[in-house]
C-alpha cells in the first residue's frame, strides 16, 4: 500500500462549527448543507490530504472512528427525550456516522467502496487491515483512509486514556493510498496484529527490515512498556504525538499521518494496544 | 387583527424565507429568494429535496401548528414561496 | 437468531413457511403523538416487554444468539479462541442508554456522552464473554452494516488473512430509530407491502443474529460465500439514483467477483424496504442487471421487519435456513402489481434445492452491498 499523500487536522475541542466551515473553504467551493461537526472534521482532514493531489475516479473511502458522531447523536436524543418531539430529519440521518464518508465521496466525485469501521482503541489499524484485504483481493486499487473523532467527554471523564494529561482535541488524520508505487511519498510496509505483548516484542526484536528511526506509541501503551520498547529499538527517536498534538479517539491516524509530513526520517514503527492486551504495529516508510 | 392572503403578506413571506434558509442550511440571503421561484429539484436555484421538505414541514408544525402529513401535498404546497404562504395563511 | 418470530430456527422457518407474522403497535409516548406505528417486536414473554428492558436484557439477547451460533457450528474451545469478530449495527448500544433512562433522572444524552465507550463496545463485550482472542471489526454503515461485516469476514477468509470469523448483526428497539424514521415519514401505517402498488413505507423490526464463517464446509448443507461487492451511490444521502445505476453496478461487481453471470442466479433476496424510492431504484437495478429475465424475487422484511443495520446477517439466516428447509420464502402482504415497477415477487413459497442466490442490501449514505451465496456442492 503506497502512500501518495498524508495529513492531519487537529483542532481545539468544541471549536465553533463556523470555524470548521471556514477552514474547509480553503479546499472546496462547495457549501456543505445539513452537516455536523463529525462530518465537517472528516471533510476537513480528507480534503486537506488530497488538496492538489490528482485523484483516481475509482477511489474507495475507509473511515475509521472510535466514537463516530457523538455531538449530534446527543442532540437528537435530547430532541426526543427532553423536547419530547420527533427529531429533525437531518439530525437523525446524521446520527449514522457513515454519512461523513458519503459526503466525502460525493464532494470528491469518487466511486468505490464506502466503509465506516470501529474497533476499541485500534480502529485505524483494523481499517488498514480491511483495506489491505481489498487491495489484495482486487476489489480496489486506490483509497482514502482516515481516522476521525470528536473530542469526547466520556474519555476525558474516565481519565482513559488521557490520564497522562494530554489535551483532548478533535482529530482527523488521512492518507491517500494506491496499489501503484509511482509518485508515492511512502508506504505502509507492515500492519501486524498480536494476541499479547511478548509476541509483539518478539516480532520487533526479530524484524530484519531497515532499522527503525522513529518510534511512536498508542495511548494505552504503559510507561514501563514504552521504556522497554525504547530500549529494544535504541537509538530510534520517539515521536510523542499525543503530548505534542493532543489526544482524540483517532490519535493514531493523526499521529502516523503527521509523521509523514514532519519527519525526514525513513522508517516509523507505531506500536499500539487495546484494553484486552491485543497489540497492533504499523510500519511505515517514507521515501 | 386584519389578515390577508399569504402571498400578499410581505412580512409573512420574509418570515418563511428566513425559516427555509435556517432549516435547510442554505447559503442564500432570505431576501434573494424570489416569490415565484421554484424551491425544489436539482434544476431550481435552492435545489431543495424531500428531506428539506420534511425539515420545513416539521418547523411549520412547531411554529404555526399546521401539519402536512402527505409528502405529495407537501411538494405541491411548497412549489413556490407564494403557494407556501397561501397555504400557511389562506386569507 | 432472535427476532419477532422467536428464537428457535425451526420455529422461525416454520412461521416463514406458513406466512405467520407477529406485528405489534407501538405508541409515541414521549412525544404524546395521537397514533401508533407497527413494529416487529421480540415478544416471547414478560421479560421482552419494552418497559422491562435493561442493559442486562440487551446483553442477554446478544449473548444468547452468539452462544447458539457457536454451538450450532460445533466449534471447540481452541477454535473459538482463534476466531475474529465482525459486528454490524445501526443503533449500537443506544438502547442501553435509553433503558437506563427509565431508572435515573439523568438525561439520555448526558449518559450517552459521559459513558459511551465507542462503537467497538459491543464487539468487545462478545469477545470478553466467549473468550474469543481475535480482532474485532464493528461496521456502522447504516442499513448495510452487518451485510458489510459479512462481506469483509468472507473476504478476509478467502484472502487467507484469517481462518474463521463470527459475524453478528444486532439492532434492538430504540426510540432514536423509531422516532427518527417517523420523522422521515417512512413508516407504513399498518402492513408491510414491498413492491406492491399500495405500499406505504417500511416497518421497523429488531433482531440479533450470529453466523460462523470458515474456509471449508463442515456440513453438506452449509452455504458458501462466492463473492460480493460494496459501492457508494453518491446521488443522495437518503435515496438512490432512481435509474439504479450504482445498485446495478454493485450487483454486477459481485457477480464478477463470484465468477458467474446473471443467468446463474436462481433467486434474489431483495432489500425491499417498501419505500417508494427503494423499490423504484432496486427494480431498475435488477432490470439493468438481469434484463427481461429477473430471477424469482423474495422480500423477507414482511416477516421480521426492517431490522436496519442487523438486516444483513438476520435476513441471510432467515433466507438460507428456509432454503435448507427446501423453499425460497414468499412475500406476504404483496397483492397488487405496481404498473410502474411491473415486478411480482414470489407470492407462494418456491421449492428450492441447490443453487446460487443473490442477496441485496442498501442503506443511507448511498451504501450498496451485494452478497452471492451458493449451496451447490460442485464449487470449492
Amino acid at each position: 500500500m503506497y502512500i501518495h499523500s498524508a495529513s492531519a487536522f487537529t483542532g481545539e475541542a468544541n471549536a465553533d462549527i463556523h470555524f470548521l466551515k471556514e477552514e474547509i473553504r480553503r479546499y472546496t467551493q462547495e457549501n456543505f448543507r445539513r452537516v455536523n461537526r463529525f462530518i465537517l472534521l472528516s471533510l476537513l482532514g480528507a480534503l486537506q490530504c488530497v488538496h492538489q493531489q490528482p485523484l483516481e475516479a475509482a477511489t474507495a473511502v475507509y473511515l475509521t472512528t472510535e466514537d463516530g458522531n457523538l455531538g449530534e447523536t446527543a442532540d437528537v436524543l435530547d430532541e426526543i427525550y427532553e423536547s419530547k418531539s420527533l427529531p429533525r430529519p437531518f439530525g437523525f440521518i446524521n446520527t449514522m456516522s457513515n454519512t461523513a464518508a458519503f459526503h466525502l465521496a460525493r464532494n470528491l466525485g469518487i466511486r468505490g467502496r464506502n466503509i465506516t469501521v470501529s474497533s476499541q482503541h485500534l480502529s485505524f489499524e483494523r481499517g488498514l487491515e480491511l483495506l489491505k484485504a481489498d487491495f489484495a483481493g482486487g476489489a480496489e486499487r486506490s483509497a482514502l483512509i482516515g481516522g476521525v473523532d470528536e473530542s469526547s467527554l466520556s474519555r476525558m471523564n474516565r481519565k482513559e486514556p488521557s490520564g497522562r494529561g494530554w489535551r483532548m482535541v478533535d482529530g482527523s488524520g488521512w492518507f491517500y493510498v494506491k496499489l501503484e508505487k509511482e509518485g508515492a511519498c511512502g508506504a505502509f510496509t507492515e500492519i501486524m496484529s498480536f494476541r499479547d505483548g511478548p509476541s509483539c516484542m518478539r516480532w520487533i526484536r526479530e524484524r530484519e527490515r531497515s532499522p527503525v528511526e522513529v518510534v511512536s506509541f498508542g495511548a494505552l501503551i504503559g510507561d514501563d512498556e514504552a521504556t522497554a520498547l525504547r530500549e529494544t529499538l535504541r537509538p530510534a527517536a520517539e515521536f510523542d504525538y499525543l503530548r505534542d498534538y493532543g489526544y482524540s479517539g483517532s490519535a493514531t491516524a493523526c499521529g502516523v499521518s503527521l509523521f509523514v509530513g514532519l519527519f525526514q526520517a525513513k522508517t516509523l514503527l507505531h506500536i499500539n494496544r487495546d484494553q484486552r492486551g491485543n497489540y497492533a504495529v504499523i510500519e511505515l516508510e517514507r521515501y | 387583527m386584519k389578515t390577508m392572503k399569504g402571498s400578499l403578506d410581505e412580512r409573512l413571506k420574509m418570515e418563511l424565507k428566513r425559516l427555509i434558509v435556517e432549516e435547510c442550511d442554505v447559503m442564500t440571503d432570505p431576501g434573494e429568494i424570489g416569490d415565484e421561484e421554484s424551491l425544489f429539484g436539482r434544476d431550481s436555484k435552492l435545489g431543495l429535496d424531500s428531506i428539506d421538505a420534511l425539515q420545513i414541514s416539521m418547523a411549520i408544525q412547531n411554529k404555526y401548528n399546521i401539519a402536512i402529513t402527505d409528502s405529495k401535498e407537501m411538494r405541491r404546497v411548497m412549489r413556490s414561496l407564494n403557494t407556501f404562504a397561501d397555504f400557511i395563511q389562506p386569507e | 437468531m432472535t427476532c419477532s418470530l422467536g428464537d428457535s430456527l425451526e420455529g422461525i422457518v416454520d412461521a416463514v413457511r406458513h406466512k405467520r407474522i407477529k406485528l405489534e403497535h407501538i405508541p409515541f409516548n414521549i412525544a404524546r403523538l395521537p397514533y401508533t406505528r407497527p413494529y416487529y417486536l421480540i415478544n416471547r414473554n414478560e421479560g421482552d416487554k419494552l418497559d422491562n428492558r435493561s442493559a442486562e436484557y440487551f446483553y442477554a439477547i446478544l449473548f444468547s444468539a452468539v452462544s447458539r451460533a457457536l454451538r450450532d457450528a460445533g466449534l471447540n474451545h481452541a477454535e473459538i479462541k482463534d476466531m475474529h469478530l465482525f459486528f454490524g449495527s445501526t443503533s449500537m448500544d443506544v438502547p442501553v442508554f435509553e433503558g437506563k433512562h427509565r431508572k435515573t433522572s439523568a438525561t439520555v444524552s448526558s449518559m450517552f456522552l459521559q459513558s459511551s465507550s465507542g462503537y467497538g463496545k459491543i464487539a468487545g463485550a462478545i469477545v470478553e464473554k466467549f473468550g474469543i482472542g481475535g480482532n474485532c471489526y464493528s461496521f456502522t454503515t447504516a442499513c448495510t452494516s452487518s451485510a458489510n461485516a459479512l462481506l469483509y469476514a468472507a473476504a478476509m477468509i478467502s484472502e487467507g488473512h484469517i481462518e474463521r470469523a463470527m459475524v453478528v448483526g444486532y439492532d434492538l428497539f430504540n426510540n432514536l430509530g423509531f422516532y427518527g424514521f417517523e420523522a422521515l415519514k417512512s413508516i407504513a401505517a399498518s402492513e408491510y407491502r414491498p413492491f406492491d402498488r399500495t405500499r406505504d413505507g417500511l416497518i421497523l423490526g429488531e433482531a440479533c443474529g450470529a453466523v460462523v464463517l470458515e474456509g471449508m464446509r463442515r456440513k453438506a448443507s452449509d452455504f458458501m460465500h462466492l463473492g460480493g461487492a460494496n459501492l457508494c451511490d453518491t446521488y443522495s444521502i437518503t435515496s438512490n439514483d432512481e435509474e439504479g445505476s450504482a445498485a446495478a453496478e454493485t450487483m454486477n461487481r459481485a457477480l464478477k467477483q463470484a465468477g458467474i453471470g446473471p443467468e446463474d442466479i436462481c433467486a434474489v433476496k431483495a432489500h425491499a424496504t417498501g419505500t417508494e424510492n427503494n423499490d423504484k431504484t432496486e427494480c431498475a437495478a435488477m432490470r439493468a442487471t438481469f434484463g427481461r429475465d429477473i430471477p424469482p424475487v423474495t422480500c423477507v422484511k414482511p416477516f421480521i421487519g426492517h431490522t436496519v443495520g442487523a438486516c444483513g446477517v438476520n435476513e441471510l439466516i432467515l433466507f438460507t435456513e428456509s432454503v435448507k428447509a427446501g423453499f425460497v420464502p414468499s412475500t406476504p402482504g404483496f397483492r397488487e402489481v405496481d404498473e410502474n415497477l411491473k415486478l411480482t415477487p414470489l407470492m407462494e413459497n418456491m421449492e428450492a434445492g441447490e443453487g446460487i442466490f443473490m442477496l441485496n442490501y442498501f442503506g443511507f449514505g448511498g451504501n450498496c452491498t451485494t452478497l452471492i451465496l451458493s449451496n451447490k456442492d460442485n464449487k470449492e
